[in-house]
């Protein structure tokens, strides 16, 4: 049996890398005593593969991996044994069944859906609607990171919202392009929100991801299987 | 999280050291306790988070529901800096309050190069760091193999406590409660010198003798010696259930389960060998549970048995074989970290180790029988080649081996020693290993430690330290060995606050104020500071020389149960090369058993 898992990633968890977080999840289902399959080789680990790898320092409500059992399981069961052995900040909030024989969750993410909140210069002014908008309109959001990489975010970038403001922080929707082929770096676009504003938006931004969105059949899917249109 | 507060650890290196959060931790109302412990690790988490003794301790106050015992490490640079810049105190995981706002204050004192770390952990958290400059709150107290000389933290810390803390600590928390939150500070340490193990620096004075300044009682009714404490049994003594599962992965990432405690080899360099007598061992039965629930309660999926010499515990076969049928199958793998130079350990590590993942590790320490004898090390060189060639020969090609420099009697010829053992280990390797075999060798650098046999020696000179390093550097060339040694500035610095007196802890503190922190680590560690404070305040001699015996020692009033006779004693059998067996085969009159009123415990035993 193929359950997929969905769980969050908050408070002090959003330290934990992502290399850690298998090993973290490894153990919790350890101590859920989840009757996981193992990997084959030398160092036997439970079988779980998650979809997509976040940035150290976000949060997320929107963290996925498919683990492998020996036997049949109610999902909903497999959420409270794991809720029972997780900390909070890691939470599981929902748990379902998927085919056995699907492929890889890694191999079908397609977007991410990201709050960012980002400080704002003090006495700063800006029209974020109208830069918004500009970002919509230009043919190419050219940048180079830190990396020295040069890219263009535009063909990365699905949807941008101004959301307004929360005291001091201003609050941004992007949805970007995931997965193996075509990946939106959120700190890439974090970069390059602070100098397309001139400065208005201040890092490091706190990003917050809300869901992970999968190829469908039509258009795209949350992990779950329902049907999202941008 | 506040945007702030997520920006201060999202722009600091490794963030989850400072979050806590982890699985199985501890979180107390303060106002529905008596007394609140801060447990201070003076390393950063990774290293604090491997330690047993520390998680042993936590869990134990905290099992008590009139207690609350929380954790805090030594933050990185670049925390430090952020917490000065904005004026923040260091502060506990558990619920982030400032380390002056706890009652007692608990230093781990593992080794030398985390001194400074106590100091500057002291100040960080608000605490004036010279405790006669405190008033009130915290009780400053630390534990650990460096109370065995204490007196380099004398004037920073409180009381000391020497020994195994499992029953001490609970006796010494009921005082601080019973003396309440309002008591005068005086008064409390005045009861604590009354429970025994506790050295409390405030009660004694310093007197000169000689070459040192050596505690002595202020007045009657104050221990000399204060002796040190241990758990009569280990099998009976406490240890959690479960314990904290760290977010990120430290330096020991596993389940500790000590099997025995203490070594009775009787090796006269090793200051854990003297201190940790004698030898407990728990049950079969019990370890068998302990496993099991540990298992549970962590998910971790490695074990470690842990002992001075793992080997050694009377039920290693069995407790290996219940280990490995339980839990082989759910991918759990048992680990023995401490193997001796034998067939039957190469036999327990190919049955725990199925794949040569990882390399055997040998320590013979000194590099000719002569010198091996002279230190009580009873490894002989047919034994150890006989030990690598049955490892070879059953697939691992990669063997260390542990030396050490500047051993009394030590002369070139032994180090001549080294390389040509190494050869010889090289050599079986290239005939039996099923690669091309890797043998590392490690040299560390003698340290002549308090109440060992060879406390009054002297320590080595960098110059005869670098000429033996360039014989082995010379000696051992070629891809098939690796060869690393310890920091000679390092071992200088342990040596000064290994050996010193009071007067050591004035070099600590000029060097702290300097900047000098986290010495263990060679990208902060800053000799020339240490290096100037001696040349500047400080008696060489007090660092490298031969102690007389005849005269009080710094730590002459401690004890740590072996008695000072036979220190003697091996010292002049050291000198005559005559080896002491292994107490386990009949006791040999340390004198330990007798003055602490315990005996060995022995599993399965008669
Ligand atoms: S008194 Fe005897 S049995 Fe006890 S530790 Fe010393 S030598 Fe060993």
């Amino acid at each position: 049996m193929r359950v997929r898992v969905k769980h969050i990633k908050i408070e002090e968890a959003v330290f934990i890398s992502h290399l850690d977080l298998v090993t973290t999840m490894n153990r919790a289902l350890r101590r859920a005593e989840i009757p996981f399959r193992l990997t084959e080789g030398f160092n036997p680990r439970p079988r779980i593969a998650y979809g997509q790898p976040l940035a150290l320092g976000a949060a997320s409500a929107a963290e996925y991996f498919d683990v492998f059992l020996q036997e049949r399981l109610d999902p909903g069961q497999i959420k409270n044994m794991l809720n029972s052995a997780l900390p909070r900040s890691l939470e599981v909030s929902e748990a379902r069944e998927v085919p056995v024989k699907s492929p890889s969750l890694m191999s079908l993410v397609k977007a991410a859906d990201y709050l960012l909140q980002a400080q704002v210069r003090e006495g700063g002014n800006l029209n974020v609607d109208l830069m918004v908008e500009s970002m919509l309109k230009s043919e190419s959001l050219n940048m180079e990171n830190k990396k020295g990489q040069k890219k263009d975010l535009k063909k990365l970038l699905l949807k941008i919202e101004w959301q307004g403001f929360s005291g001091k922080l201003g609050k941004i929707r992007i949805v970007g392009r995931a997965g193996s082929e075509l990946n939106l770096n959120i700190k890439d676009f974090c970069q390059f929100l602070v100098s397309f504003s001139g400065g208005f938006f201040q890092t490091p931004c706190m990003v917050y991801r809300k869901e992970l969105y999968l190829k469908g059949q039509h258009n795209l899917e949350t992990p779950f299987g329902m049907e999202v249109k941008l | 999280m506040h945007y702030q507060e997520w920006k201060d650890l999202y722009t600091v290196e490794k963030p989850v050291r400072y979050v806590g959060g982890e699985w199985n931790l501890e979180k107390k109302q303060f106002d529905q306790v008596q007394v609140t412990v801060a447990m201070a690790f003076p390393d950063v988490y990774e290293v604090g988070m491997s330690h047993l003794g520390l998680k042993i301790l936590y869990h134990l106050i905290n099992s008590r529901p009139e207690y609350a015992c929380e954790r805090v490490f030594a933050p990185w640079p670049d925390r430090e800096k952020k917490l000065r810049d904005q004026g923040r105190l260091l502060q506990t995981l558990e619920s982030g309050r400032p380390l002056k706002d706890f009652q007692v204050l608990g230093f781990s004192l593992q080794h030398e190069l985390l001194y400074t770390n106590v100091l500057n952990m002291l100040e960080l958290g608000g605490v004036p760091w010279r405790n006669r400059d405190r008033e009130g709150w915290p009780l400053v107290i630390a534990g650990g193999p460096g109370t065995y000389n204490p007196e380099p933290l004398a004037d920073f810390v409180d009381c000391f406590f020497l020994g195994e803390g499992e029953e001490a600590i609970l006796d010494f928390l009921r005082v601080v409660a019973e003396a309440g939150k309002n008591q005068d500070r005086e008064e409390v340490l005045q009861e604590i010198v009354k429970l025994p193990g506790w050295y409390v620096p405030a009660f004694y004075e310093l007197v000169k003798v000689n070459n040192f300044f050596c505690p002595e009682p202020g007045k009657d009714n104050i221990p000399r010696p204060v002796k040190k404490q241990v758990v009569s049994s280990l099998e009976e003594s406490y240890y959690p259930h479960k314990i904290i599962v760290p977010f990120t992965e430290v330096i020991h990432d596993r389940i500790s389960l000590e099997v025995s405690r203490g070594c009775t080899r009787g090796c006269r360099f090793c200051q854990a060998g003297m201190t940790y007598r004698p030898v407990r061992e728990r049950s079969l039965e019990t370890l068998q549970e302990m496993a099991g629930e540990l298992l549970k309660n962590t998910g971790y999926d490695e074990i470690s048995l842990l002992s001075l010499s793992s080997t050694d515990y009377s039920c290693i076969g069995e407790l290996v074989d219940f280990l490995l049928s339980n839990y082989r199958g759910l991918g759990v793998g048992v680990a023995l970290p401490s193997l001796r130079a034998d067939n039957f350990s190469v036999e327990m590590a190919r049955r725990v180790q199925q794949v040569r993942k990882t390399g055997l590790t040998f320590a013979p320490e000194a590099g000719t029988q002569r010198l091996r004898n002279v230190i009580n090390k009873g490894v002989k060189e047919e034994d150890l080649l006989e030990t690598v060639k049955t490892a070879f020969a059953a697939g691992w090609w990669s063997v260390k081996l542990y030396f050490m420099l500047g051993l009394p009697t030590e002369e070139d010829e032994d180090v001549k020693g080294i390389v040509e053992l190494s050869h010889k280990v090289a050599r079986a390797g290239k005939e039996l290993a099923p690669r091309r075999p890797q043998i590392t060798v490690n040299v560390s650098t003698f340290i002549p430690k308090a109440h060992t046999p060879f406390q009054w020696e002297a320590f080595i000179g960098r110059e005869d330290v670098q000429r033996r390093q360039k014989i082995l550097q010379e000696g051992l060339r070629g891809r098939i060995f690796r060869l690393s040694w310890h920091d000679y500035n390092m071992s200088l610095v342990e040596a000064l606050l290994a050996r010193g007196d009071r007067r050591a802890g004035k070099i600590l503190e000029m060097v702290w104020q300097k900047g000098s922190r986290l010495d263990s680590w060679s990208e902060h560690f800053r000799p020339e500071k240490w290096l100037e404070a001696i040349q500047k305040s400080y008696s060489p001699e007090l660092v490298y020389g031969t102690f007389p015996t005849e005269i009080p020692l710094p730590w002459s009033h401690l004890s740590a149960g072996v008695s000072r006779d036979y220190l003697l004693q091996e010292r002049d059998k050291a000198f005559q090369g005559c080896i002491t067996p292994d107490c386990r085969q009949g006791c040999q009159n340390c004198g330990l058993c007798g003055s602490l009123n315990v005996s060995m415990e022995i599993a399965g035993g008669d």
